[in-house]
């Protein structure tokens, strides 16, 4: 316990007389205790005056350059003046590092790897744009495929990009920067509420100055943007991607999904569990230098629940050669549902021959779109598979006095044997010491030389359900 | 800044006078920022609630008894306004996972010298409480830092006092980790 005391105190006085480079925006304060009724000293047209001009130089020097100052002293020491700067080229550069963007923009970044960027975004200004990729978002059909040839439809991927432009490092040089006109233009700015995250795109005559003294800069920028993005979706239980982009040497990466999950992978996947909203938290350490960058996004995606799909059949009639089965949907929350057996859609009710082995899926779908499908066997067999007689001679002889199909005692507890003169049943059992000796339950006789319809219904050891059909020929000669 | 200095500008708080406001708030902005950012990191957000924070100052002012010392209750406002902005914790999932699965990435638990520096940085701590749940984030930055009690903490997020404790033991372990884990990030190459 004392450990413990011990570094936290450690942590505790880290923070003492902590104060982060940031100015507060007094005007945007003096409007809210104006709003809220507070009396002012000073002329309401004067004041609104210097709020509007200030709104117009709106920018988010202070969210970015804060994010600087918070995470790159870390691990190394950088030159103040140097963030000050780079907080002024990403304030200017940067459109809108973290959108979500269409495939084709995404296949043509990435198409043209590092001088991608060029355009928009200046390239001496590194930083970590998270990218979402919504092609591969959402609950669209996935890849999976069932065993019996159709595609099912129960996963969906889902894949986050952070992209990475390289992130090289060039040296500060501090007393170019500190002659730097814009570093001190700007350093008095405040920022106007969220109006600085979309800052716009460079101007030309701009990017040249930022160009010039680019080299200057330490490393990357970061880019607050990302704060602003909507959240994505995706469902429950399927696999979510991520994946880091453009990163040329291995860089350390460590990703918090937000739902307990962690990953040390570059490009880690993720099923979530369970509904929810969650932040997603990437730390990225970078080749070159020893500086960590984390970004979190909150609220990023919304995994949707997803139905769970569950079906169960149950036989409505048979005689030796087909059987009429009826599909039951016991589905909770779902929208809608498809039988499929094969590649075919199918109704909820299906005559099969026996014997043979049936695959039938249900596909459920929900509001959400999310879907989950549940595969049933439907197993049916002659009496070659229940190893029963093909007839027997209830004549109290003592050989082949009785009827009873040998699979049963493969089977779990429940089974049950009927025996039927055309649509009737005439005899029924669950139990071992209680065959059919010829007798049905009316206490009449079975006929000598007529055939009975059997059924067996029947769940093995290994929980599989069976449907045992044939004839029985009665010869008590 | 001199005692008469600030007693006069609180003096003229309780006045509505804009200028000691913005005195006041010029003075402490950093620091509260430096506060409020402990328990969120969204930048916009620490902005938007130091500025409600400040008007709960102002709005309360006259509550303020020369009694106590003016930071410490600027810092509780602060605090307050910080925990009601960022209540997450409810809707956010606790499980072991986060626990076990940090412990899996970190390895198995070491000498306390051995893995942890003697000292940190702010960006350090920063960074692995943004990489913590909020709701261990809340405990932990109200025990450690801003000096609650578990019954305080427990109240004010409105938990059990055992809930308290359970969730700062494992704040702590998990920052512990992720301190670790970075520091290795921080190594390799």
């Amino acid at each position: 316990m004392k450990e413990i005391l011990n570094w936290t105190e450690k942590l505790r006085r880290s923070f003492e007389g902590f104060e982060p480079n940031v100015k507060g925006d007094w005007n945007a304060m003096e409007r809210r205790l104006d709003a809220s009724g507070h009396s002012s000293y000073q002329s309401e047209i004067v004041r609104r005056m210097k709020s509007a001009q200030r709104f117009a130089f709106g920018a988010s020097a202070i969210a970015a350059g804060l994010a600087l100052w918070v995470f790159l002293p870390t691990f190394n020491e950088p030159d103040m003046e140097a963030i000050a700067l780079e907080q002024d080229l990403t304030n200017e550069a940067e459109t809108k590092a973290w959108s979500v963007h269409d495939d084709s923009k995404e296949r043509s970044v990435n198409g043209e790897a590092s001088g991608a960027y060029e355009g928009a975004t200046n390239q001496h200004v590194q930083r970590l744009p998270l990218k979402l990729d919504p092609s591969l978002i959402g609950p669209s059909l996935g890849g999976t495929e069932d065993p019996f040839g159709r595609d099912v439809t129960a996963r969906t991927t889902t894949t986050f990009v952070l992209n990475l432009p390289e992130m090289t490092v060039h040296a500060p040089r501090a007393a170019e920067v500190e002659d730097s006109p814009r570093t001190s233009e700007k350093e008095g700015v405040d920022i106007g509420r969220n109006e600085g995250l979309r800052v716009p795109a460079v101007s030309s005559a701009m990017k040249e100055e930022v160009e010039g003294i680019a080299n200057s800069t330490v490393s990357k920028a970061v880019d607050d943007a990302i704060f602003n993005i909507s959240a994505q979706e995706a469902c429950a239980g399927t696999e979510v991607s991520f994946a880091l982009n453009g990163m040329n040497e291995r860089a350390s990466v460590l990703w918090n999904f937000g739902d307990g999950g962690f990953s040390q992978q570059e490009s880690p996947s993720h099923i979530y569990e369970d509904a929810g909203t969650y932040d997603i938290t990437v730390s990225v350490r970078a080749p070159g230098d020893g500086t960590i960058r984390t970004r979190t996004v909150e609220n990023m995606i919304v995994v949707r629940p997803k139905p769970e799909a569950e079906m169960s059949w149950a036989f409505e009639d048979a005689n030796a050669t087909r059987a009429n089965v009826h599909l039951i949907d016991n589905t909770l929350g779902a929208s809608s549902s498809t039988w499929i057996m094969g590649q075919q859609d199918i109704s909820s009710s299906i005559m099969l021959n026996i014997p043979g082995e049936y695959h039938v899926n249900l596909i459920a779908s929900n509001a959400f779109g999310c879907q989950d499908v549940s595969v049933e066997t439907i197993r049916l067999g002659d009496r070659k598979e229940a190893i029963a007689p093909a007839m027997f001679s209830p004549n109290g002889d003592g050989r082949y006095d009785t009827f009873m199909p040998q699979v049963v005692m493969d089977s779990r507890e429940d089974w049950t044997l009927t025996i039927w003169d055309e649509t009737s049943l005439v005899f029924e059992t669950s139990d071992l010491r209680g065959p059919w000796d010829g007798t049905f339950m009316d206490g009449q006789k079975a006929v000598s030389g007529k055939s009975y319809v059997w059924k067996l219904e029947m769940t093995s050891k290994s929980g599989e359900r069976y449907l045992y059909v044939d004839n029985v020929f009665i010869d008590v000669d | 800044m001199s005692e008469s200095e600030l007693r006069q500008h609180i003096e003229g708080c309780k006045r509505g006078d804009r200028l000691s406001q913005q005195w006041v708030f010029q003075r402490y902005y950093r620091l509260m920022f430096g506060v409020c950012l402990r328990y969120t990191s969204d930048q916009d957000r620490v902005q938007d609630i130091v500025q409600e924070g400040f008007l709960k100052v102002f709005s309360n002012i006259e509550g303020f008894t020369s009694k106590g010392s003016f930071e410490g209750w600027i810092r509780r406002i602060m605090v307050n306004t910080a925990i009601d902005a960022v209540r997450k914790w409810k809707s956010s999932r606790l499980d072991s996972t986060e626990d076990e699965q940090l412990e899996r990435l970190a390895g198995p638990e070491q000498e306390e010298d051995e893995v942890l520096a003697d000292s940190f940085s702010v960006g350090e701590v920063l960074l692995a409480m943004d990489q913590l749940s909020p709701a261990y984030r809340a405990v932990f930055n109200l025990y450690v830092f801003d000096n609650h009690s578990h019954a305080e903490i427990a109240e004010k997020l409105d938990i059990s006092v055992g809930a308290s404790k359970s969730n700062l033991a494992k704040a702590k372990r998990n920052i512990r980790e992720l301190l670790i884990l970075n520091s290795r990030l921080v190594a390799e190459k």
